[in-house]
């Protein structure tokens, strides 16, 4: 027997009204969760794809759907730029490295892209078996597109033209599985890559060859700070091009994203302010009933701190199992939203993970609970024994 | 075992309680009678330490046990937990042993996990004695603790409070306007309207 016994056997006599304060909680707790998670690790999941990429070239039109395409792979790209001005700008003093990408067509969703080596030695990814490609028509898989697809090495396959699942096929001109990319925690998981030369001869079969050629974007690292303030521009001015820059693009494709997140977040803030008025008036009530019981622990030797602790102890008990709980139901909720997207090949989120705010979402809890309990505890430890024995 | 002396209390201008001298020795027992409105729940209420007298001396040994009127059991607790939470509140270790020997003297063995809502009157005020006497007590005190109470219960429920009052050598104080316990005890202090 002791303060939290006492506590949690008034809490059980009240199993409803416990049930709903939990819930109202852990809904409140829950609905905070899961923006947070899901930003966190978009965001992270961002900075490791666009890491080292500071600029994109690719196709005039908007410069978020250019980077969505090119460094993302999560939208289609506006269209195609020609190699030779792609070239050009890749022999620039002010460039230190440029991969071409060639896009268009995609294998059960996961998106065939045509690039060099360079590619995947950017994202520092390792074979896990097989090799890279040596020459047009050969493919390598990412981990989770091979995973997902079930293709292994020797395997054929035939890509679909665009970018979602229902394209028409190129059977005629079918790509051989030579390596699995172990997996790398970025967005080459989910791509199937082959050479720029396979995609360019999949749209140009049956087609005379020799007119000007096209890729689709390309990934620039700079070779000087300095080249920031002049490069975008300068590709800009041209007539074919257009820079875009991945870490701008991001964080302001997060600001307008911000605003539905800050919603969501507001709202579960008033749900957790909800939960606490809840937890204050179910505690006012309490006292009212509990009277008598706190007349007699008083008669029976009870300090006026100690009935403060019981029902601070009480609220606390709530709002941490209604916060654990919230958690809870966030992590489940975030796995099944990444279960869904993760089926979709959308950007990759889990439930199974942690964000340092959580604990603040646990602190937070607890100080409402506390701010709840405060003047019913208060009230608690005023209470006058002798008259009230006296009522009877 | 208590010393009262010069007592008085007020309920603003009201005098409820005047008493020049009162006191008992250990094993005493006494009975307070009077009508209701007389000062007797005032006089408990001081003696078991929960009311401040607004004027006299108090000395009374400790611990005490106190059975209210209307009982009071904490109906969220088990019958053992009511009898070990009167040994937490006061600062006293937790028995389980003690709990067990207490109910089984006062006819409750078997009780000790039903909860209050479960149990009749009579086995309510006996549980009511077992927790007042779970920290053995010196003085013992019982507010109308043979109210609305049959003939054969009314002797049954004095004979509780004496046994255990003997048990604990503890002195025992009842205060009541029920004239039935009035041949029972030698001390009684007769207090007026």
């Amino acid at each position: 027997m002791n303060l939290p016994g006492i506590s949690l056997a008034y809490l059980r006599a009240k199993p409803l009204a416990t049930a709903l304060n939990l819930m109202l909680l852990a809904l409140g707790i829950a609905t905070i969760t899961v923006p947070m998670l899901a930003t966190q690790q978009i965001e992270e999941r961002m900075g490791r794809d666009a890491r080292g990429i500071d600029m994109v070239a690719g196709a005039k039109g908007s410069p978020i759907q250019l980077v969505l395409a090119a460094v993302f792979h999560l939208d289609a790209p506006a269209g195609n730029i020609p190699l030779a001005d792609a070239m050009e700008l890749a022999r620039h003093r002010l460039v230190k490295r440029a991969i071409p990408l060639a896009l268009g067509d995609s294998y059960k969703g996961f998106r065939i892209v045509g690039t060099n080596h360079d590619y995947p030695a950017h994202y520092g990814a390792r074979l896990a078996e097989g090799s890279l490609w040596a020459k047009p028509m050969q493919a390598v898989l990412g981990a989770e597109a091979a995973r997902s697809t079930g293709l292994r090495v020797g395997a054929k396959f035939a890509g679909a033209h665009g970018l979602g699942e229902g394209g028409e096929e190129h059977e005629e001109e079918p790509y051989q599985v030579v390596g699995v990319l172990a997996p790398t925690g970025t967005v080459i998981d989910r791509v199937v890559l082959t050479s720029v030369e396979s995609v360019w001869e999949v749209h140009e079969h049956g087609k005379p060859l020799g007119g000007p050629r096209e890729i689709t974007a390309l990934l620039v690292q700079y070779a000087s700070p300095l080249a920031a303030a002049t490069l975008p521009r300068a590709v800009n001015a041209g007539p074919t091009l257009q820079a875009a820059s991945p870490a701008y693009e991001s964080a302001r494709l997060f600001r307008m994203l911000g605003v539905g997140v800050e919603v969501l977040r507001a709202f579960g803030f008033v749900l957790v302010l909800a939960a606490g008025l809840s937890v204050f008036i179910a505690l006012t009530n309490a006292l009212e009933e509990r009277r008598y019981d706190l007349a007699v622990m008083r008669m029976l030797g009870a300090t006026r701190a100690k009935l403060m602790g019981l029902l601070l102890i009480e609220a606390l008990a709530l709002s941490a199992a209604g916060a654990l709980l919230g958690l809870a139901l966030g992590h489940v909720l975030m796995e099944l939203l990444g279960a869904a997207l993760r089926a979709a090949q959308q950007v990759p989120v889990t439930g199974w993970t942690w964000a340092a705010g959580e604990l603040w979402l646990l602190v937070l809890a607890l100080g409402v609970g506390a701010l709840a309990a405060l003047l019913p505890a208060w009230r608690a430890s005023r209470v006058e024994v002798a008259p009230v024995l006296a009522e009877g | 075992m208590f010393s009262l002396k010069g007592l008085r209390h007020r309920y603003g201008a009201r005098e409820v309680l005047s008493l020049e001298r009162f006191e008992a020795a250990q094993g005493d027992r006494w009975l307070v009678l009077g009508p209701s409105g007389s000062g007797k729940s005032t006089l408990l209420h001081i003696l078991a330490g929960l009311l401040r007298p607004t004027g006299g001396t108090v000395e009374v040994a400790r611990p005490i046990g106190i059975v209210p009127q209307k009982l009071h059991l904490i109906s969220s607790l088990s019958v053992e937990d009511n009898l070990l939470l009167a040994q937490y509140l006061a600062g006293a270790k937790q028995e389980r042993a003690r709990a067990a020997q207490v109910l089984a003297g006062v006819g409750l063995a078997d009780r000790a996990h039903s909860r209050p809502h479960q149990l009749s009157h009579g086995e309510a005020q006996r549980v009511a004695v077992a927790r007042a006497v779970m920290n053995r007590p010196k003085l013992l005190v019982a507010d109308e603790p043979t109210s609305n109470l049959d003939d054969a219960h009314c002797a049954a429920a004095l004979d509780l409070l004496e046994a255990q009052a003997t048990e604990c050598g503890a002195t025992l104080i009842i205060a009541t306007h029920d004239s039935r316990a009035r041949p029972r005890f030698q001390h009684r202090l007769e207090l007026g309207a």
